[in-house]
């Protein structure tokens, strides 16, 4: 075989590897998100017989409509709040497994690190089940408790404090994913660093935020892109444990889409919605790869 | 010589008569056009023999469940292998009209409730042909089921649905409560009246107050208000007045006047029973039917109100009936005393338009509809059968297995959805409505207005006036 056609092969045989996964991409992700697109301009609604072409109509129902904008908001705050805490708790209980290790044993820190990471036994529809019988007025174990205490009960889910139980529910269910990742980070710290700042007279405050954080920062990114990710796609704990409610008070874009497409059966609407659902994560990762670069540097 | 000739002349006869006989027999079975001992009929000599047909049904559902059971015989009977498509009680509207509105072909019949069927007839094809061919005549048929059928015809007289599963809201009883000597005693030195099942809506507020005691954690009254299925129960109230969604002129009926009055009395009723008088349990307004049932037969309250015939069944089961003790039921009481009936479930099947095998779904439908299914969707399921014979038989007859609360609730019962377009977004939306009427985000004022409001709105923009 000639050089030539050796070469020509070669190249079929690479453009034919590439093809593969880029024809993959077109039909799992071009093809939906086109369609997804394409709907969100639409008015299609098969109970009505309607698909009509309707422009920007469905963004400026979602844009300009206090629902929309509330339901925008919501999300925004839930993701923030369950991002934060979560990242918080996880830090916490990450430095804590490593003081308790090093102060006590290698023993007790495997232990504390089971019992911190058990909810992740749990998948999360099973979490949101066994919570919501926990906050019903008459089984739930909560208000027994209170009662035990001789303080009044509360019907729990049935509030407006449903929306904050929900996001207590995603803390303490995604706590311990942050708290892995963030553990492995402040394992794997070089020592140098941390006993230079120990021979300059450094207390452990000033180590951890001038010297550790540092340090862990791409671990950090890493685990906060992923966690607000997956936070803003919550579907699970909100629709098992209040459907969005009472009212709408606990509704988030994710509920709002599935909401508008299966219940009210308006799919250029949730479509619509698909779409500004999709905005957040995107910028939440253009954030990442610019930043990536920054701390990695 | 002679006897021998005569034994073998009487076998040789018995011989030949029982050959005519068998022959005869064959003709007839040649001819014999339905199966016997079935009724609405199905076909003989298994014409559809080798088809599969695909059923969508909600997924979990107790009253079905029976037929789903005897699938086996149905398919041994007609050769038609029947695949179910189980899905969840949210998708059910959903997911089929999507299919058939985009003409899949993916299943051969739909099957709908009354709250969803009138957004299928687009895409669905008149029976009157199929009816009048098994009843005789559509007077026959509307006969032989309850009026409530006649609220699932289409807008051009004919019908497009055949109901399988009937159902109402009632209310239900704890009778070692309301028949216990001692509470009578109290609840008379308190009320002025004699204890029982209530008549008024005066005295289901003065009972189930009377019964609502934290401290034993018990609550007079429990009903599914969650999720906007409380909608249900609302209309059921409403409608229970004599009123219905819309009038003659397609108007709200609860625009203005006395039924609008009535309207905000029913819905103010429903918030002040959770949150002002509160004898209603707070989590009602999350409570779904299941969730309603284990909140009764768990004993947390003494009167229940809702669909909950499905789960008849299980309180008559030893162990319910040592926690909770017998139950008995009562038609639940309108707000002006009018003996209107309220609102049915009226579960129906109709053939879509692009179903690969009609002619084996309707053999089918007619098979669901037989005694033989219905009788263990009763016994079993808790369901009324839609067919008025059947269900005096199951509920009124000595023996009956249904509640006759049930069986006098649905004589006068009426089908929710007028007009198909109430199907769609004005059901929709007032579930949402009624979801936060119970949050108390709107005012029962604004519930009503609003509901007003998306009412005519939906019907202005399908034609019905301008």
């Amino acid at each position: 075989m000639t050089a030539g056609l050796l070469g020509l092969r070669n190249k079929l045989m690479i453009g034919l590897m590439l093809a593969l996964p880029f024809l993959y991409l077109g039909i799992m992700y071009v093809y939906p998100l086109s369609q997804l697109v394409y709907l969100s301009w639409r008015d299609f609604q098969p109970a009505f017989a309607t698909d009509d072409y309707v422009g920007w109509q469905n963004y400026l129902e979602i844009l300009n409509t206090p629902t929309g904008q509330r339901t925008i908001l919501r999300t925004l705050f839930y993701t923030g709040v369950c991002v934060s805490m979560s990242f918080l708790l996880g830090l916490a209980y990450a430095l804590l497994t490593i003081t308790v290790g090093h102060t006590l044993s290698r023993r007790w820190e495997t232990s504390l690190r089971q019992v911190i990471i058990l909810p992740m036994l749990f998948i999360p529809a099973a979490s949101a089940v066994m919570w919501s019988f926990a906050y019903t007025e008459h089984y739930g174990w909560v208000n027994h408790l209170l009662h035990l205490l001789s303080l009044p009960t509360y019907p729990w889910l049935a509030s407006d404090a449903a929306f904050f139980l929900v996001m207590l529910t995603d803390i303490w269910g995604w706590t311990p994913f942050l708290y892995l990742i963030l553990l492995a980070g402040l394992q794997t710290l070089p020592q140098e660093p941390l006993d230079a700042a120990k021979v300059d007279g450094a207390g452990a405050w000033q180590t951890f935020w001038y010297v550790m954080l540092p340090l862990l920062r791409p671990v950090i990114l890493i685990a906060l892109t992923i966690k607000t990710l997956d936070t803003y796609r919550a579907f699970d704990y909100l629709w098992i444990m209040s459907r969005g409610g009472p009212g709408e008070t606990s509704t988030t874009l994710n509920i709002m889409t599935y909401k508008t497409a299966f219940q009210r059966q308006e799919f250029g609407l949730a479509s619509a919605y698909g779409v500004v659902t999709m905005l957040f994560p995107l910028l939440v990762v253009f954030l990442f790869l610019s930043l990536r670069r920054r701390v990695t540097e | 010589m002679r006897s021998v000739s005569r034994t073998v002349v009487r076998h040789l006869s018995i011989v030949a008569l029982l050959w005519v006989g068998v022959y005869v027999s064959a003709v007839f079975a040649a001819d014999k056009k339905y199966l016997d001992g079935t009724f609405p009929p199905l076909l003989a000599g298994k014409p559809y023999a080798g088809t599969t047909i695909k059923v969508p049904m909600m997924k979990g559902w107790a009253c079905f469940q029976p037929a789903i059971n005897l699938h086996k015989e149905f398919e041994e009977l007609t050769g038609i292998k029947v695949e179910l498509d189980l899905m969840p009680a949210p998708e059910i509207p959903t997911k089929q009209l999507l299919e058939v509105s985009q003409k899949t072909r993916t299943y051969d019949l739909v099957a709908q409730g009354a709250t969803t069927f009138g957004s299928f007839f687009k895409w669905t094809v008149p029976m009157d042909d199929r009816i009048k061919d098994v009843w005789g005549s559509m007077e026959k048929f509307e006969e032989w089921l309850f009026p409530a059928q006649l609220g699932v015809k289409g807008k051009d007289g004919h019908h497009y649905f055949l109901p399988f599963h009937a159902n109402v809201q009632i209310g239900y009883y704890r009778k070692n409560l309301l028949e216990d000597p001692q509470e009578q005693t109290a609840f008379k030195a308190k009320y002025g009246y004699e204890l029982a099942a209530p008549k008024t809506m005066q005295e289901v507020e003065d009972i189930a107050t009377f019964f609502t005691r934290p401290a034993q954690g018990l609550y007079g009254l429990t009903s599914n208000w969650g999720f906007g299925a409380g909608f249900g129960t609302f209309m059921d109230m409403y409608q229970a007045t004599g009123n219905n969604w819309v009038d003659d002129k397609y108007r709200p009926t609860f625009k203005s006047g006395e039924p609008r009055k009535l309207a905000t009395q029913i819905a103010q009723w429903q918030v002040d029973a959770i949150y002002t008088k509160k004898f209603v349990n707070p989590d009602a307004i999350n409570f779904a039917t299941g969730q309603v049932s284990d909140y009764f037969m768990s004993g947390a309250s003494a009167v229940a109100y809702g669909w909950l015939s499905d789960y008849w069944g299980y309180m008559q089961k030893p162990e319910v009936r040592a926690k909770i003790g017998p139950v008995g039921t009562f038609r639940f009481p309108s707000f002006n005393g009018a003996d209107a009936g309220g609102m049915t479930s009226w579960w129906v099947m109709g053939i879509n338009q692009d179903s690969k095998h009609p002619d084996a779904a309707w053999e089918y439908i007619k098979w669901v509809l037989n005694e033989r299914q219905q009788l263990p969707m009763a016994v079993e399921g808790g369901q009324l059968p839609p067919m008025r014979a059947l269900a005096y038989k199951t509920s009124v007859e000595p023996g009956g297995i249904n509640p006759r609360a049930m069986y006098e609730a649905f004589q006068k019962a009426r089908i929710m959805i007028q007009v198909p377009e109430l199907s769609q977004t004005p059901f929709l939306k007032a579930r949402e409505l009624h979801r936060d009427l119970m949050a108390k985000k709107v005012t029962p004022e604004q519930f009503v207005d609003e509901l007003a409001d998306v009412t005519e709105k939906a019907l202005q923009k399908a034609g019905y006036y301008k």
